[in-house]
């Protein structure tokens, strides 16, 4: 049990090193890369809105 | 002089070429036969049995939009000596990177549970009961890695990537009318008109040739055979040939089933395989036996790119050149997503139709990313260099990202939503 909970820690913390190392993005932001950025967020959200609606209709039908 | 000597001596550039071809030639061949995974075939066989020969020329044009895609990463991994997960926590931070490689794993093991679907249904035509297919598969793919060397692995690959030409034979044992496939087959048209129907299947078409497994796997794969900036135009040629070879098979797929099965509403590729038998006893069979190895290509490079993507990411040892003690959590990972995948498909009444469809719709959320953000790195000139993309590159490959992000997002919402079709 207890290698098991050290395993974890371990885990969290090479996660949080992770998220150290890679805080600041290292890529010039050009307008390019913003309006880049910017649409693919839109994307994502857009096709989040779109499973979600056909997760709903699929449980209320059922 | 002897003729030997003569001939060797006036060949020797030819000689050279090919000794230098051996060595470079690798990852680029083997992402884009393995493109013709399981799922692959299954939608090959499915166009074919549908249209006839009608869908060759779009198969044909899929080839230069595979070509385009992977030759950046190859680029970008010579250049910058990292996969493309590590590249995308480096340059877009923490939010997209983590993104990316969430997404990456469930689609690549949702993938690989599809690639076990057709594995098993392939050898199961020949009697092979699953969970032994499940555990051939698994000691195969084993011993492919723990041996400690990239060059031995990637050459075992590339054996079965020649195994996937055996749809060439099947399809002339068949006798199809040749006249009509060079007739029907290389002339622009959609047969049935521009429906829905016809929509789907272009769109199918498209879905599996670019997935985002392909693009993460290239680059990891070009890192860990130290591919050096002087072998691009080498490895350029390797994807070239690659992408010849996916055209190729997929064609010849196209042709087996519209010769025999046109009319039939297939499911999978396995069906057309049995389909096939009372035709030509062998031609099934060649079928089969491609399926199988369309499946185990697949899982090949699937599982490996998701587990160069976390070594990338976590700092553990990750090169196929690492023995097992000095990349435990490399292959640990790699074992788990196998394993994990082979006992999903033998789990009684496992949802296996929804994972395979869900795969699909996994992938379309995490191709727009990984395709966007390699558009961007291979515009970064502090990054790239001289080897950054050209005004004709960029031409090109926008377009080709663009068209491909429309596509596949219709094809998922189609796959959602079948209705809209209609």
């Amino acid at each position: 049990m207890t290698r098991i909970l050290d395993g974890f820690r371990d885990f969290i913390q090479a996660i949080r090193e992770i998220n150290e190392k890679y805080k600041t993005p290292r890529i010039k932001t050009t307008r390019m890369v913003s309006i880049s950025l910017l649409m693919l967020r839109i994307y994502l959200l857009g096709m989040l809105l779109l499973l979600l609606y056909k997760f709903i209709s699929v449980v209320t039908v059922h | 002089m002897n003729f030997t000597s003569k001939l060797f001596y006036a060949n020797r550039r030819v000689v050279k070429f090919l000794r230098l071809m051996a060595l470079i030639a690798g990852p680029g061949i083997l992402v884009m036969v393995a493109d013709n995974d399981a799922g692959g075939i299954t939608t090959y066989t499915a166009t074919g049995a549908k249209f006839g020969y009608g869908l060759i020329w779009f198969l044909v044009l899929l080839g230069p939009i595979a070509y385009f895609v992977q030759e950046m990463t190859v680029r970008l991994g010579a250049v910058t000596k990292r996969g493309h997960a590590e590249a995308i926590f480096d340059a877009f931070g923490t939010f997209w990177g983590w993104f990316s490689l969430f997404d990456l794993t469930l689609t690549d093991w949702l993938t690989l549970v599809s690639e076990f679907i057709g594995m098993t249904a392939a050898l199961g035509i020949f009697g092979i009961p699953h969970w032994v297919t499940v555990v051939i598969v698994i000691v195969l793919m084993g011993v492919m890695v723990i041996q400690g060397r990239y060059w031995t692995w990637e050459k075992i690959a590339l054996a079965f990537c020649v195994i996937n030409l055996i749809y060439i034979p099947a399809a002339f044992l068949i006798h199809p009318n040749w006249s009509d496939v060079f007739r029907v087959g290389w002339l622009p048209h959609f047969p049935g008109g521009l429906n829905g129907i016809m929509f789907f299947f272009l769109m199918a078409n498209v879905g599996t040739t670019i997935a985002p497994w392909m693009v993460f796997f290239q680059q990891s794969a070009v890192v860990d055979k130290n591919v050096k900036e002087k072998d691009i135009p080498w490895s350029q040629l390797d994807t070239g040939i690659g992408a010849f070879f996916t055209v190729l098979v997929a064609i010849f797929c196209i042709v087996v089933t519209a010769a025999v099965l046109k009319g039939t509403d297939i499911e999978s590729a396995a069906q057309a395989a049995v389909g096939l038998m009372p035709y030509s006893k062998y031609a099934g069979t060649f079928m089969a036996i491609g399926l199988f190895d369309a499946g185990f290509l697949g899982a090949i490079c699937i599982s490996l790119s998701s587990s160069w993507a976390v070594g990338e990411v976590f700092g553990w040892a990750h090169s196929l050149n690492n023995k097992v003690r000095e990349a435990p959590w490399f292959y640990a990972f790699y074992f788990f997503m196998l394993v994990s995948a082979g006992i999903i498909v033998l789990i009684p009444g496992a949802p296996l139709v929804t994972i395979t469809l869900f795969v699909q719709v996994v992938a379309t959320t995490l191709l727009p990313a990984a395709l966007v953000f390699l558009i961007l790195l291979l515009n970064n000139e502090e990054l790239m260099g001289k080897y950054k993309n050209n005004k004709f590159q960029n031409v090109v490959t926008f377009s080709i990202v663009i068209s491909l992000i429309l596509l596949s997002t219709g094809y998922t919402l189609t796959t959602l939503f079948p209705n809209w079709l209609h």
